[in-house]
């Protein structure tokens, strides 16, 4: 079995309390980053590592956090990510529920680094376990003197508020939160400018999703080297992938950036259900473009390999689709929620893919007729890189790869004025 | 500066600058929808998306800053693609209801569809459909289909007026402008968001299915019902104003106007406007000539100089007026009957002026022209003095004959000054309407309202704005300077002005601070006197 780091203690009993995460070696890293570190080496620290973050987007943490200017006169705020929502993602949930301490250490050290002295964990609303677990583990740190003021008497002083999301997928892109924590829609900011100079209440803010900040005190606690010596050379340390659909093990697995997904897939997952045969796999959640069974047999889980494929690492969840899955369906299902997610602010996001739902639901309704594969492939260059915020193109993400990987089977549905697959009649979707 | 290029043309821009203001500069449009330059910007609508060399993406040309030797293109095929993709989704679930909409003739979205967009329409599916229209406040009607989101409206709300009663509500296609539950759009700004709405979605209701917008006559004005004096476009047809909206004017207005100015006209409609001289015979008012009316003004007040002296005869000036008018009122009464009795009337304050944060204000001077009827009125060297002042005179009896301009839209006046009025020998009112002034005045000349003549008014910050006649006069009344030049030229004086532009050219030669000024120097948008 691999080293694992973010989930190396999840299975002690009680480590989300403050007295076993400690004997687990919890908050040292805090201790050590606040007495031997100034606040840019811990930056320095986080850079050499190679952390990137594992929202989706892979963006280097300790660059994002060097982004934040000294002398803006300005409060610094710390944002975690915690609006999990990408469908086929439930790694953070795990991360939240099992080990607490572990990410409020990581935001106690990124806030330390970034001079920030109240940061949020904004949690998804459905959450309500994770909330409840989060809130008694920060009641806990303030009384173990690990918020609050002089922190383990070292001078620097954090609060932290957990914020219940108001429950939209659009939450969790970063500017929607920002504005959702102020109390309102959850709408996405223009940009620039960058959160990082103009973000939460107009100060510069650092958002990173949960199981980045997680790493933190682990990189802290044994350096960068040790962390670089897991996954690959640009993408390093381990990664929470989350393996869901026609799989016999559905879960969390911690393995090294870079495993190959067969291996996740069939030695990890124990293989398709039943024996049946893969037929497609949506390597990084439901935005990230699909990967047909032959490219599954090659890619490797890291983002240069995804990247490579033509597809994304985003949040690794991987979503596994055997043979009885109709590819229509399933991008009927997805367009559908897109669309129901979209905030409704621009222009293409919001007409662009409630139409494209509606299409693809057509053709699988064996409605579709001729030139509709061509309409939703125009329409997505319509939406593609001129939306407002990324939402735009993750929406068109499964619709560009689904078509262009199995056009057969649209086509199949179109010519046939039916669907053509036989489905596994026990998975239920919501048409 | 910064040296840019756009489409081609090189050009030195003042940094700091948006794309979209530089393509302005250099003539260039950028069709766009949710900026407005009153406005926070946004950046939703897409519509501005340009291509700019180096850049990977196309960007919101309404956001993006200007740089240094940018080379910006705003008709590539990536752009003109883009427009008519953002179109084409703004009209799948618009109801393309032209024919019925308020807004036909000046759409945003009909204009760039006809420009930019496309003839076929490649959406087969069902349209979303919404509440066909909503009332949103006193004034303002929403068609939720129409709506574009663009989200002018909200913004507007919470930025000039701040006072946010609207908001988008529910995600997606389902999105839709709305009021805050339990709100209403009842703030006295509100009518703006029918202007600032590029299409049909944010209509007035008391417009609503008045007109085709091109069947309307378009005349320049000033809002004659505060001080502000908002410059105003007035639409009307078939001699009835259909529809009042502001101009923009920076100096006054910024492109605002309250909802008391731009539903606030109706009293020039009035039933009861007077269509010719009225003299008082016993409890009845009787129609009479002009010519009759002149004679028994010229043979009254000579009766009363005669005998009571020049002193016994004053004038009140109007506010309401312009200065045009208070100036003849001012030659006949200080240079042909010699008289020093003369003020301008003052109606007491009622309200407080209505500051809204974004600094545009609702004046609590309810007159047009307070400061202009002061300056033509005043005499150089002698304390002015104030009507209530002029009518204790003639409680006195010092003074017997009261030549009184009214032409308020709405006047009340206090009891005491009733009482006193009751009591003129001889009181010559002029007004478009019967009023409180009318009512005991044994003769009455019909003046006309501010949407009917020529002329300027003078407004709270001494800027001196022209109005425009947009309808013909009821029957034979006169604007206020004629008549007053008739009964001068009856009683020997000797002027002769061929045109309200003289008058002001008159104005401009007699009157401190408004020397200089001519109709054509004030143009559309005014002049600060000196």
């Amino acid at each position: 079995m691999e080293e694992k780091i973010l989930l190396k203690y999840i299975d002690v009993p009680d480590i989300e309390k403050i007295e076993v995460y400690q004997k687990h070696d919890g908050y040292k890293g805090l201790a050590k980053a606040l007495k031997q570190h100034k606040p840019d080496q811990i930056i320095e620290l986080v850079k050499a590592s190679g952390l990137r973050g594992r929202g989706g987007a892979g963006f280097p943490a300790g660059l994002k956090w060097s982004f934040v200017p000294k002398d803006s006169g300005k409060p610094v705020f710390l944002c975690c990510n915690a609006d999990e929502g990408e469908p086929g993602t439930f790694k953070d949930r795990l991360l939240m529920e099992k080990n607490p301490h572990q990410l409020i250490e990581g935001i106690v050290i990124t806030a330390y680094a970034v001079n920030c002295h109240q940061a949020y964990i904004y949690i998804r609303g459905e959450f309500s376990q994770a909330m409840k677990v989060l809130e008694q583990a920060i009641e806990e740190a303030y009384e173990h003197n690990c918020l609050g003021k002089n922190i383990l008497k070292q001078g620097f002083h954090l609060e932290l508020s957990l914020h219940s999301g108001a429950g939209s997928y659009i939450a969790g892109e970063e500017t929607g939160l920002l504005e959702s924590l102020e109390g309102k829609r959850a709408e996405p900011r223009l940009k620039p400018p960058f959160p990082a100079s103009v973000g939460l209440f107009k100060g510069p803010t650092v958002i990173n999703n949960v199981e980045t900040l997680s790493n933190v005190p682990h990189i802290i606690m044994r350096g960068p080297e040790w962390f670089k010596g897991f996954g690959t050379e640009k993408s390093t340390g381990t990664k929470l992938f989350c393996l869901s659909g026609h799989i016999n093990k559905p879960g969390v697995y911690e393995l090294p950036m870079g495993v190959p997904l067969k291996e996740l897939i069939n030695n990890y997952g124990g293989g398709i259900i039943g024996g049946r045969k893969l037929k497609a796999v949506i390597p990084g959640g439901s935005s990230t473009p699909v990967l047909t069974a032959e490219q599954v047999e090659e890619v490797a889980m890291d983002f240069e390999s995804l990247q490579a494929a033509g597809s994304m690492l985003g949040s690794a969840g991987v979503i596994v689709m055997d043979e009885t899955t109709c590819m229509v369906d399933a991008l009927a299902n997805l367009t559908r929620f897109y669309a129901h997610e979209s905030c409704g602010q621009c222009t293409p996001c919001r007409e662009g893919v409630s139409w494209m739902a509606k299409i693809a639901r057509r053709i699988e309704e064996g409605k579709g007729l001729e030139g509709d594969l061509e309409l939703l492939l125009d329409i997505c260059d319509n939406i593609s890189f001129k939306t407002l915020c990324p939402m735009g193109d993750a929406a068109i993400g499964p619709v560009v790869s689904f078509i262009t990987k199995f056009r057969s089977e649209f086509e199949d549905h179109i010519r046939q004025g039916r669907c053509p697959i036989e489905k596994d009649k026990s998975i239920k979707v919501r048409g | 500066m910064a040296k840019i290029k756009i489409d081609g043309k090189e050009l030195q821009v003042p940094d700091g600058i948006t794309i979209l203001e530089a393509a302005t500069i250099a003539g260039i449009e950028i069709p766009h929808f949710c900026y407005h330059k009153e406005l926070s910007i946004r950046g939703s609508c897409r519509m501005c998306l340009v291509e700019v060399e180096k850049m990977p993406k196309l960007v919101p040309a309404c956001s993006t800053t200007i740089k240094d030797e940018m080379n910006i293109f705003t008709s590539s095929e990536r752009v003109i693609k883009n427009r008519r993709g953002v179109l084409e989704f703004f009209l799948i679930n618009h109801p393309l209801d032209c024919p019925i909409c308020d807004q036909a003739g000046e759409c945003t979205l009909q204009d760039y569809v006809y420009k930019y967009g496309s003839a076929v329409s490649r959406f087969t599916e069902e349209k979303e459909h919404f509440e066909r229209r909503k009332e949103l406040g006193p004034h303002v009607l929403h068609y939720s289909e129409r709506c574009v989101l663009c989200g002018r409206c909200i913004r507007f709300c919470e930025e000039i007026s701040e006072t946010r009663e609207l908001a988008r509500f529910n995600r997606s296609v389902r999105s839709e402008v709305d009021v805050f539950p339990g709100k209403r759009l009842d703030n006295k700004l509100s009518g703006n968001v029918v202007d600032l709405c590029p299409v049909g979605a944010m209509v007035s209701k008391e417009f609503l299915f008045k007109s085709r917008v091109w069947w309307l006559t378009h005349t320049e004005s000033i809002c004659p019902l505060c001080s502000r004096g908002c410059n105003i476009e007035i639409d009307s047809r078939d001699n009835k104003i259909l529809r009042v909206r502001p101009r923009p004017n920076p100096e006054v207005n910024s492109q605002w106007m309250c909802d008391d100015g731009r539903f606030g006209w109706d009293f020039v409609h009035r039933e009861d406007r007077l269509t010719s001289p009225l003299k008082r015979e016993g409890a009845e008012m009787v129609s009479i000539s002009w010519t009759q009316a002149i004679n028994l003004v010229k043979g009254r007040l000579s009766y009363i100089i005669s005998n009571f002296g020049k002193e016994a005869v004053a004038a009140i000036a109007s506010p309401y007026l312009t200065n045009e008018d208070n100036y003849l009122l001012r030659v006949l009464l200080l240079s042909v009957i010699r008289s020093p009795s003369m003020a301008v009337y003052q109606a007491a304050q009622v309200e407080e002026p209505m500051v809204f944060p974004s600094g545009f204000t609702i004046e609590a001077d309810k007159s047009p022209n307070l400061a202009g009827a002061q300056d033509v009125s005043a005499v150089e060297g002698r304390e002015p003095i104030s009507h209530r002042q002029l009518l204790q005179k003639v409680a006195s009896g010092e003074v017997r004959a009261l030549y009184f301009l009214g032409g308020a839209p709405r006047i009340s006046l206090p009891v005491d000054e009733r009482e006193i009025l009751k009591k003129v020998d001889f009181l010559v009112v002029h007004d478009y309407a019967p009023s409180e002034l009318t009512e005991w005045a044994e003769l009455v000349l019909p003046n006309l309202s501010f949407a009917e003549r020529e002329g300027t008014f003078t407004n709270f910050q001494g800027r001196v704005q022209r109005i425009r006649p947009a309808l013909l006069p009821p029957g034979e009344a006169k604007p206020d300077w004629e008549i007053l030049q008739e009964i001068c030229q009856a009683m020997g004086g000797e002027v002769n002005y061929p045109s309200a532009e003289k008058v002001f050219e008159g104005i401009a030669g007699a009157v401190p601070g408004y020397k200089g000024l001519s109709y054509s120097e004030l143009g559309n948008q005014g002049k600060a006197k000196g």
